[in-house]
């Protein structure tokens, strides 16, 4: 077990910057997901590491040791892939021992550690098998009991799940936080699901553009996030974002006007803003309330019953907002709206965070 | 009325385009047992009134067998050295990010040796191996029958290659494979369809080359088959029934072969057009 | 960082590389500067002579004959094979009961080496006891000059090619109808498409690549010629079959005549180079 350390780490390919100054620390034994829209360099980010894509610049640390310029397979690192990349001319068995003969372990030895890994992964009755006799969720436990046969210091996991079916991603995602809690070794997850994120990860860290945008624990990520760009990828459905005017900021009191003429008072915060700056107020489902009694009217769209809840997808002066609410209005309908100004983020025109919500109600 | 018209006629066609390609071998087999003074017919049967062996066992002491293991050094062992050539070049074609203009203008060259007629580089091929003292040997047959097999292997091979997944060759590279050891493990066995297919293609083409082994053989015990054939063509009279006899016992094997890959003939062809 | 350095996989292409290089490369050099000399054969010398051999060549009847015919083989005997190969590999893309033995026997030519075929068909030609007049003089016809009638000959040779080679067209075609998916058939069966115009419009333009490789394939190898004619007429009668590729032969195999058997040679390359530039203008083209 190990941690790993990326210092000003940077991509080029021909003259486009991929990953523009990654500075890194993961923790031993931590599940660290890594999380962005396409193109954002995760996954550029993860075969770095695994020593698939050589590094521009910057250094990469397993532990102590600086293997930014050493062979993939001397980096004790086991990567699953997306695509599994399980060798199809081999059945389950010799896939798990092909990496363990290449590295010259004793064949008692060898044994003993699939033996263990078929355990784990209950995969006793496939172990004949080939690749392509098996289901999409079989193989993606074959692959990762080729990562675990060669008890690395770090294990690398590139959207494993995606291949998947939805009811199939919920299982595999709770195994594979049983495994890190069984193994407790050092896992760099890289997803685009967010909610895979939220919900496996010790700490998330957020990329875009080849930089990263924020770092934190799930809560941390969703609870403050730094910019406007953190704010709608994490949580789901997303975020509200209404364009908003400054009113007035005297001491102790700031206040917005929304497009629909209403102010909204929002306390302090240390940026200073002019008066009339357009800002945008960012509000989760869970903050906007239906409220009879408020002139304030929505125009109800469509509804989404979850059972235990409905979002209730609707406009008000062209703007789209999502609620979160006990019992669904008929489409068509109009419906007053009340926003829970403790529960309203805000931010500038860069979307930097201006001020955090107070008070927090967490999706189930 | 033409639903049974239908098959009718298809059936029929299916029967005269069978006959044309079936007539002329069964005419092959038949005369390769027919004794030598039935030749001269005017009947249209196709089979010998009084089979004999005769000519197989002219055959036999005029030296056949030795003719035949030529012909396997020669086409087996240009067909070897065209695949191994062939399988990395190709390999490195795929997997190595060329810049465009040299990926295209190897490809392009390969094309146009394709292309090229033999008969052009016949000339100087032959001052070449004279030179290096390899013309009437099996060696140097090889060697320059690698003109038509190494284009071809090249050529196939590269869609075969260009299925495997890059992210197989990623995972063995984390196994801690090398790239000799890759190559021997995953692209190989991966490729094995392909290099079967390629394999047949190469070897018929080899196994029934006559233009530069008619140029760069001299010693009648170094003829290839194909070449072994114009013995029995000669100013005063045509062997009929040994010439017959080396063509049913040369195209045999071939044959066997394949039909043996007949499935991966067809995936060949296929995989060539992407 | 799969591969430790570009060093890794050039030095990969590079056996190949070398050996076409030496083996195309240093004979077009060669051929290049013997075609603009002439050479004493005998005496290993060389002399620049410019551009006599190619004028030489221009007004050498027997030279313009051979690229007429070289041409016009080329051109119909592949066009006849592809099509004849189309209609088989129709003829093949549905189950019948003898199928599995069938195909064997279609694609059987191709495997027999084509001094074999030259021969089975030299016999069968032959005036006086060849099957075909044979069978033509027991229909009651006259007999054929298959081989010694100069308007006849060359398509004589063109069906032997036909025979040996139509296989392989029927091969390629009958791999792409096969790898047409089945929806798209039913498909175009529940459009109302049948028969003539569902092959028309649904399995011909899908199949169009593969018509086109054996049109490429078959048309690079007939413009080789050299075996069959070699083998059934020897260029003849008169210079009515000579190829191309029978003509260089004689010139420099025959006669010893280096620098106009190069310059023919040359002008064969050229007409080859043309050719796999459309080819690859269309291939490579389509692909980037």
């Amino acid at each position: 077990m190990a941690s790993v350390t990326l210092q000003n780490l940077r991509k080029r390919f021909k003259n486009q910057e991929v990953l523009r100054g990654i500075d890194l620390q993961i923790r031993d034994g931590e599940f660290l997901v890594l999380v962005g829209p396409s193109g954002c360099g995760k996954s550029t980010l993860l075969r770095m590491i695994a020593g698939l894509d050589s590094t521009s610049e910057g250094c990469i640390k397993i532990g102590e040791r600086n293997v930014s310029h050493v062979t993939p397979a001397q980096r004790e690192i086991a990567m699953v892939f997306q695509s599994y990349a399980l060798y199809p001319h081999m059945t389950v068995w010799d896939n798990m021992a092909f990496g363990l003969k290449m590295a010259g372990i004793p064949k008692e030895e060898q044994v003993l550690r699939i033996q263990q890994a078929v355990d784990i992964l209950q995969l006793h009755p496939y172990i004949h098998r080939k690749p392509a006799e098996l289901s999409g969720g079989q193989r993606q436990r074959v692959a990762i009991g080729r990562a675990i046969v060669r008890q690395p210091e770090v294990f690398l996991f590139d959207e494993p799940l995606s291949n998947l079916d939805a009811k199939l991603r919920d299982q595999m995602r709770v195994q594979l936080m049983e495994l890190h809690q069984r193994l407790g070794t050092t896992m760099i997850y890289v997803t685009h699901d967010q909610k895979e994120a939220m919900t496996m990860a010790d700490r998330i860290v957020v990329m875009r553009q080849g930089v990263i945008e924020q770092m934190g624990t799930p809560l941390e990520l969703y609870e403050r996030p730094a910019n406007r760009f953190v704010a709608g990828f994490i949580g789901s459905p997303t975020m509200n974002f209404v364009p908003v005017k400054m009113k007035h900021q005297n001491n102790g009191e700031s206040v917005v006007t929304l497009p629909w003429s209403q102010d909204i008072r929002l306390g302090t915060w240390s940026a200073s803003v002019n008066k009339d700056e357009r800002l945008e107020l960012g509000i989760r489902p869970q903050g906007v309330l239906l409220d009879d009694s408020s002139p304030y009217r929505m125009q109800v769209d469509v509804t989404e019953p979850l059972g235990n809840m409905v979002y209730v997808h609707g406009r008000i002066n062209g703007v789209r907002l999502v609620v979160e609410t006990q019992k669904a209005p008929n489409p068509g309908s109009q419906v007053g709206i009340h926003l829970n100004d403790a529960m309203c983020h805000l931010f500038d025109g860069e979307g930097q965070c201006l001020r955090q919500a107070m008070e927090h109600i967490h999706a189930a | 009325m033409i639903r049974h018209i239908k098959p009718l006629a298809f059936y029929m066609g299916l029967v005269l385009v069978l006959l044309f390609f079936l007539l002329p071998i069964l005419w092959m087999i038949g005369t390769a047992f027919t004794p030598s003074g039935e030749y001269i017919s005017n009947s249209l049967s196709l089979l010998p009134e009084h089979p004999t062996m005769e000519h197989f066992r002219a055959l036999w002491k005029d030296g056949f067998p030795e003719r035949l293991a030529n012909t396997i050094v020669v086409a087996v062992g240009a067909t070897f050295l065209a695949l191994v050539f062939g399988f990395l070049a190709s390999y490195a074609l795929v997997r190595f990010d060329f810049p465009r203009y040299l990926d295209h203008s190897f490809l392009l060259l390969v094309l146009m040796i394709k292309m090229m007629p033999p008969i052009v580089v016949a000339i100087p091929l032959f001052q070449l191996l004279k030179g290096i003292g390899m013309l009437d040997s099996s060696l140097g047959l090889i060697l320059v029958y690698q003109v038509y097999t190494l284009p071809f292997c090249i050529w196939m091979l590269l869609s075969f290659v260009r299925e495997v997944p890059l992210s197989l060759e990623e995972a063995a590279c984390l196994d801690g494979t090398n790239l000799p050891k890759r190559l021997l493990y995953i692209v190989l066995p991966l490729c094995a369809p392909g290099l079967a297919a390629t394999f047949i293609f190469t070897l018929i083409m080899a196994w029934n080359e006559f233009l530069f082994a008619l140029l760069y053989l001299s010693t009648p015990s170094h003829f290839t088959l194909p070449l072994y054939v114009s013995n029995f063509i000669t100013e005063n009279e045509t062997y009929w029934g040994q010439l017959m006899g080396i063509g049913l016992l040369s195209s045999l094997p071939m044959l066997f072969m394949a039909g043996y890959v007949q499935r991966y003939l067809l995936r060949g062809f296929t995989m060539q057009m992407k | 960082m799969l591969f430790r350095s570009r060093l890794q996989l050039i030095s990969l292409m590079l056996p190949a590389t070398l050996l076409l290089a030496v083996l195309t490369l240093y004979p077009i050099s060669q051929i290049l500067i013997n075609a603009f000399s002439y050479v004493d054969y005998a005496g290993a010398e060389r002399q620049f002579v410019g551009l006599d051999n190619f004028a030489e060549l221009i007004d050498d009847w027997f030279f313009i004959g051979a690229v007429e015919n070289t041409l016009v083989f080329s051109v119909m005997a592949s066009f006849v094979q592809v099509g004849l190969g189309l209609l088989l590999a129709v003829l093949f893309d549905r189950e019948f009961p003898v199928k599995r033995f069938a195909l064997p026997i279609v694609i059987y030519p191709m495997m027999l080496s084509t001094l074999v075929c030259s021969a089975i068909w030299r016999a069968w030609y032959h005036y006086d006891f060849g099957f075909l007049n044979n069978a033509l003089v027991s229909l009651g016809l006259s007999p054929v000059e298959w081989l010694f009638d100069p308007s006849l000959a060359l398509f004589s040779v063109m069906l032997v090619d036909v025979w040996q080679w139509t296989p392989m067209s029927f091969l390629i075609i009958l791999a792409g109808l096969q790898s047409v998916p089945a929806d798209i058939k039913d498909a175009a069966l529940t459009d109302g498409a049948s028969g003539w115009r569902r092959f028309r419009y649904i399995t011909l333009p899908l199949v169009m690549p593969q018509i086109l490789l054996a049109l490429l394939l078959r048309s690079i190898d007939t413009f080789k010629l050299f075996d069959k004619v070699y083998a059934l007429t020897g260029g003849g009668p008169g210079n009515s079959t000579s190829t191309l590729s029978l003509f260089i032969y004689k010139q420099g195999f025959k006669f010893f005549n280096l620098g106009l058997a190069s310059a023919g040679a040359l002008m064969m390359l050229l007409i080859a180079c043309l050719l796999s530039a459309v080819y690859a203008w269309r291939y490579v083209g389509a692909k980037s």
